[in-house]
């Protein structure tokens, strides 16, 4: 239970930094002028940042679900380990 | 680092009565037994360590030094546990703070041992504790936090002088969020009816509560109410696409990873929720 609790509370936690990070592009690249790009692992796109006309736009791809459970099951394994190595009190 | 010119403050949500130091915030009672009653009764008087040692030597017609060392290590031991607080008193005491300091940054390449200072929390409602909070990380804490921060952020601004609202912004917002960070484990605290106290240690600051089943709330109540108001600045920020309150929202929304075990308050929420592994 502690595995499957600890990798929920990262994995959402890493959900919701994630989206927090795709509006902070967004502002960022609209005051400092950016253009296309794109932020992925390999060809998996976590944002896609794009300017049409005179709106920039960030958008998030299926990566960002990659990234929060990947990080989830690594908090998860953190979680348990340290519970087995040190009482987590 | 204990000097023999150091004077011991009680909080005043600790109090000496009878033979034991009651810890009013935790519900603790640590009993003292022997002259360690009698060095308390001393210390809490008003005597310096050295004077008290010297008081109790004569007492009890032994060694002075050896009531010395005996003394200063049993107020370090106290002040380790937060139960006191040690006071230095005049210029040589600075002085040599700032000597032993030296030292061990040249000797040890670290930073010495930091002694801790323990700060009670009002009862009051939620604004009150908050300010409390607020008042001993803005004016004891934001000063050496900014001084670190500064030689970090110049350069940026070098490079990027458009940015200094928002890096004034990120600075400012650095420091708040830690205040609702801590404020919201100490409201909840209180909330649910378990005393807390705040604690300084060199550079950080903590609130300290009650351990026991169904405090996992409190453990994620500090990260939580930075989330919450990150993402709402960032929302703001979004909708009027101001780069400052953009930047502000960060420092908030990194306290979100307090909730993972990277951090003190992930791994007691897995504790206190926990508990079947």
């Amino acid at each position: 239970m502690t595995f499957l609790r600890a990798s929920l509370i990262g994995a959402l936690t890493i959900l919701v930094l994630e989206i927090a990070l795709a509006f902070l592009l967004n502002v960022v690249g609209e005051s400092q002028h950016w253009g296309n790009a794109q932020l992925g692992i390999g060809p998996l796109p976590i944002y896609t940042l794009s300017r049409i006309g005179g709106n920039f736009a960030v958008k998030t791809g299926p990566g960002i679900i990659v990234v929060a459970v990947a990080v989830g099951i690594l908090n998860g394994l953190g979680a348990r380990w340290l519970s087995r190595s040190t009482p987590l009190t | 680092m204990i000097d023999l010119t150091d004077r011991l403050e009680l909080p005043s949500d600790v109090r000496f009565e009878g033979d034991a130091l009651h810890d009013l915030a935790l519900g603790e009672a640590y009993p003292l037994r022997g002259s360690g009653i009698e060095g308390m009764a001393l210390l809490a008087a008003g005597y310096s360590i050295g004077d008290a040692a010297t008081s109790l030597a004569a007492q009890f017609d032994i060694n002075p030094q050896a009531v010395q060392s005996d003394l200063a290590a049993f107020a370090f031991q106290l002040s380790r546990a937060q139960l006191i607080n040690l006071r230095s008193s005049g210029w040589r005491a600075g002085l040599r703070h700032i000597l032993r300091v030296s030292l061990f940054l040249i000797v040890a390449h670290r930073w010495p041992p930091a002694r801790s200072r323990r700060y009670p929390l009002a009862t009051g409602g939620a604004l009150a504790v908050l300010w409390q909070v607020a008042s001993v990380v803005g004016i004891q804490m934001a000063p050496l936090w900014f001084l670190l921060l500064v030689p970090m952020l110049l350069p940026a601004l070098l490079f990027a002088p458009a940015l200094a609202s928002a890096l004034l912004a990120l600075s400012i917002s650095l420091v708040a969020a830690v205040i609702v960070h801590e404020g919201g484990h100490a409201v909840a605290a209180q909330r649910i009816g378990i005393g807390c106290f705040l604690v300084r240690s060199g550079w950080r600051v903590a609130v300290v509560h009650q351990n026991r089943p169904g405090t996992g709330w409190v453990h994620a109540s500090g990260p939580l109410a930075c989330g919450v108001l990150g993402a709402s600045g960032l929302a703001l920020a979004a909708g009027f696409q101001s780069l400052p309150l953009a930047f502000a929202a960060v420092p908030f929304l990194v306290q979100l990873l307090a909730l993972t075990v990277l951090a003190q308050d992930g791994r007691l929420l897995a504790a206190a929720k926990g508990g079947d592994q």
